[in-house]
């Protein structure tokens, strides 16, 4: 089962909200060289992020309340953000589903947020058995 | 892993911050009638390769680890199915061989608060475990007051002095308790610190005075959840000596200098 299934599971035992979070990621630091600007995720890459999410929640939380959100920038900061700001009770998330540098990164930000989240953290293995 | 839990492993490490992932470990066993394991590993610090294992000294150690898990789990488990597990060895490899070793299929345990407490869990174990468990695992902060939050050193219910009080009846206060300010109210709410320089410029005049007439400053208050060092730095640039602390509205405690001195030379 990954994060979202558990997720689902969880929201439906307790009669919760799942808030489905994706956040935009930007350029790492070090590969431009340019001096750091704010940066607006493409309205239509957000628009295209929205309506994955909204296909991902029609199958993975039918029955389940929830609602969608896209936020860009550093992963754990925009989870701790909307965390704080919907008031939300538990996170769930996977440490790393990916290979190479994307999976040390993905497991940097389950890190992240389980250092420095105030409320508790649910990680899952997306390998995990069952 | 599978819902409903029916095996939770919580490995503690007799600190507050594991209590905090005992207590959640017990709520959700309570929720799914599971077992909870609650695992203490004795960190093994002399390499069984360069030196005899003193066996002795970690049979003492182990029976010490038992008999505290058994005090923990009968404290904070009643009625809850429990199992005690003491391993020895490197802690990350330990919680994963009895998650492995028993099937677990939730882990829960605890991080350290910001100023890093608990040597469980620091650096690497928690890492590790997140990394490598194949059950999921929740991670439980401790809440109670931390040691870098006003919070955790100011003086609660302090002495205070309603806005139309004479300040010969404040000055006698402040001389009784030896402070240096006083939080001043008005319908349950603070209004203004009173300072003992407010108060000095009035000397004569103690009886025909009131607070109100002698405030100077305008009020700043924080919060218990603000860090320690932040109210020092306002304390330092408007050259004040004491904050009242309100929460809700309500005035809950006084943080002092002095207070915040020994909360910033306690650090470590």
């Amino acid at each position: 089962m990954d994060a979202l299934g558990l997720a689902s599971r969880l929201a439906k035992q307790n009669s919760a909200t799942v808030y489905l979070l994706t956040v935009i990621g930007a350029p790492p630091a070090a590969a431009t060289a340019l001096p750091p600007v704010a940066l607006n995720p493409d309205p239509e890459f957000e628009a295209a992020c929205i309506r994955r999410l909204k296909a991902i929640a029609r199958e993975k939380l039918a029955g389940v309340s929830h609602e969608i959100f896209v936020a860009s920038g550093n992963a754990a900061p925009a989870i701790l953000k909307l965390t704080a700001e919907q008031g939300i009770g538990l996170i769930v998330m996977g440490t790393h589903g990916r290979t190479g540098l994307k999976r040390f990164l993905l497991g940097s930000v389950a890190e992240r947020v389980v250092r420095e989240s105030p409320v508790p953290v649910l990680t899952i293995h997306p390998k995990a058995a069952g | 892993m599978s819902l409903p839990y029916r095996k939770i492993l919580c490995p503690v490490d007799f600190d507050e911050n594991s209590i905090a992932a005992l207590e959640t470990a017990a709520e959700i066993a309570r929720h799914f009638d599971a077992t909870v394991y609650v695992l203490h590993t004795i960190l093994l610090i002399i390499a069984p390769t360069s030196m005899p294992v003193y066996v002795d000294l970690y049979k003492a150690q182990e029976d010490t680890a038992r008999r505290n898990l058994l005090e923990l789990a009968h404290k904070h488990l009643a009625g809850i199915k429990y199992e005690i597990m003491v391993n020895m060895g490197e802690p990350a490899a330990s919680i994963l061989k009895a998650e492995r070793g028993i099937g677990a299929d939730l882990l829960v345990m605890s991080t350290h608060g910001r100023r890093g407490v608990s040597r469980f869990f620091l650096g690497s174990v928690a890492e590790l475990v997140l990394r490598e468990a194949r059950c999921p695992v929740l991670t439980v902060r401790h809440n109670a007051p931390q040691k870098d939050l006003v919070g955790a050193w100011m003086t609660a219910s302090p002495v205070t002095a309603q806005l139309d009080e004479k300040l010969s009846t404040i000055h006698a206060k402040m001389l009784e308790g030896g402070f240096r300010n006083i939080p001043v109210v008005q319908d349950g709410r603070v209004v203004a610190m009173l300072t003992e320089g407010d108060i000095r410029s009035f000397v004569g005049h103690f009886e025909d005075t009131t607070a109100k007439r002698a405030i100077t400053q305008a009020l700043v208050t924080v919060g218990p959840q603000t860090p320690v060092r932040e109210a020092a730095r306002i304390m330092r640039e408007r050259k004040i000596d004491g904050l009242p602390v309100v929460e809700d509205g309500r005035l809950v405690g006084i943080i002092t200098t002095s207070d915040a001195l020994a909360a910033i030379t306690s650090e470590g």
